[in-house]
């Protein structure tokens, strides 16, 4: 076997392993190109539904079928911080008071899912056992502000004050390629009780 | 790029290291035709992979342009339907606003009533990955004609928000456009 030849088998050995290599880090961008596309789609669908939870339910703060009930819908929020806010509202539109609670556990980690960050959202209807919302939500803040647009500060002594607040909530897919996350993040400002001002 | 290196590597190596017997035209030219036929799959790939990741940020662009959308529409109707609302009810469309827009002296701080947001600009910074530019307009709208608009004073009032993403100093892309519809009604 000629030299010639020995170069020919290195040289075509060499080509085969460029190749293949590209067509490996082909497949492999593709297939992560596939993943994100699904994480980002998942985060997506899952923040909207935690916004749809929230919506529905936040737009009721202070509302009852009987208004008798809540004559002064500013006293319809009871306690307010950062992760967590308690209120008055009716569930059921059945006329009557029920208490609703959202709050967030930002220490402990779902255990089932691979995203270190991601974290139970919880909801408490009345006083029944917490609800944990596991959409992937690995932040959820809230600020409150008075009626002059003036941010209040925590703890907040008298939950009156509380005009409007703004939410954020990111949310990511729990399991991802590579552990590369895909991140949707929301931020509202809503007034906090609808019933408020009807002029 | 990996194609083309290793064009250039098969090229220099057809020609030093060739073997006695040459490598013949067609199979030359076999061998460029599989390495550009390799190479346009790689770019298509490429363009793919590029084009679905665009995608995604104007999706997730969109969901921020939503959120910014929503809350300006949150804070108009949080305000009064009209300036002569805000203190004292009223009954005959007359008594309301002809010039829509907010009154002299105020500021976005300082809105009190839904028409405010008429001609209300503002630059959004604050979100994570873009920039937003908000731009409002309130106008009056018949009952029968709710996606148009009307010179007249009615009860409705609609609030149009358009969210535009700067994409470079002078040009932008917009990224959601929505409306909001706002009548009078005294409750109690």
């Amino acid at each position: 076997m000629g030299t010639s030849v020995i170069l020919d088998v290195m040289g075509s050995i060499l080509i085969a392993g460029i190749l293949m290599l590209s067509i490996f880090r082909l497949q492999n961008s593709a297939t992560e190109d596939l993943y994100r596309g699904t994480g980002n789609l998942t985060a997506q669908t899952n923040l909207a539904q935690v916004v749809q939870i929230l919506e529905t339910d936040f737009k009721r703060i202070g509302y009852c079928a009987d208004w008798t009930q809540i004559p002064v819908p500013t006293e319809a929020i009871l306690y307010a911080d950062s992760i967590s806010l308690k209120y008055l509202t009716d569930v059921d539109g059945n006329g009557l008071i029920d208490t609703m609670h959202y709050y967030f556990d930002p220490s402990t980690d779902i255990p089932s899912t691979p995203n270190p960050r991601d974290r139970f959202l919880y909801r408490v209807e009345k006083s029944q056992t917490p609800v944990n919302i596991n959409l992937g939500v690995t932040q959820f803040k809230m600020e409150f502000y008075n009626a002059i647009g003036t941010k209040l500060n925590f703890p907040i002594a008298d939950p009156r004050e509380i005009f409007s607040m703004q939410i954020d909530i990111t949310v990511e897919d729990v399991a991802a390629y590579d552990e590369k996350y895909q991140s949707v993040f929301w931020r509202q400002i809503r007034m906090a009780a609808r019933n408020l001002f009807n002029r | 790029m990996w194609h083309t290196y290793w064009i250039t590597v098969s090229i220099i190596l057809i020609k030093t290291c060739g073997s006695e017997e040459k490598m013949n035209t067609g199979q030359m030219i076999m061998s460029l035709g599989a390495m550009l036929l390799l190479s346009t799959i790689m770019l298509r790939v490429n363009t793919a992979n590029l084009t679905n990741e665009s995608v995604r940020d104007d999706a997730q662009f969109g969901v921020l342009a939503i959120s910014i959308a929503t809350s300006i529409i949150e804070e108009a109707q949080s305000k009064a339907f009209d300036e002569k609302t805000d203190t004292m009810s009223i009954n005959a469309v007359t008594q309301l606003s002809s010039v829509l827009g907010p009154e002299a002296g105020e500021t976005d701080s300082t809105f009190d009533d839904f028409d405010d947001y008429n001609g209300f600009t503002k630059r959004d910074s604050t979100m994570p990955s873009a920039t937003f530019d908000i731009s409002c307009q309130v106008v009056y709208v018949e009952t029968n004609d709710i996606l148009g608009s009307t010179t007249n004073r009615t009860w409705n009032k609609k609030l149009i928000v358009t969210i535009t993403r700067p994409v470079a100093a002078d040009s932008s892309v917009l990224a959601l456009r929505t409306e909001s519809l706002f009548s009078y009604w005294y409750f109690r």
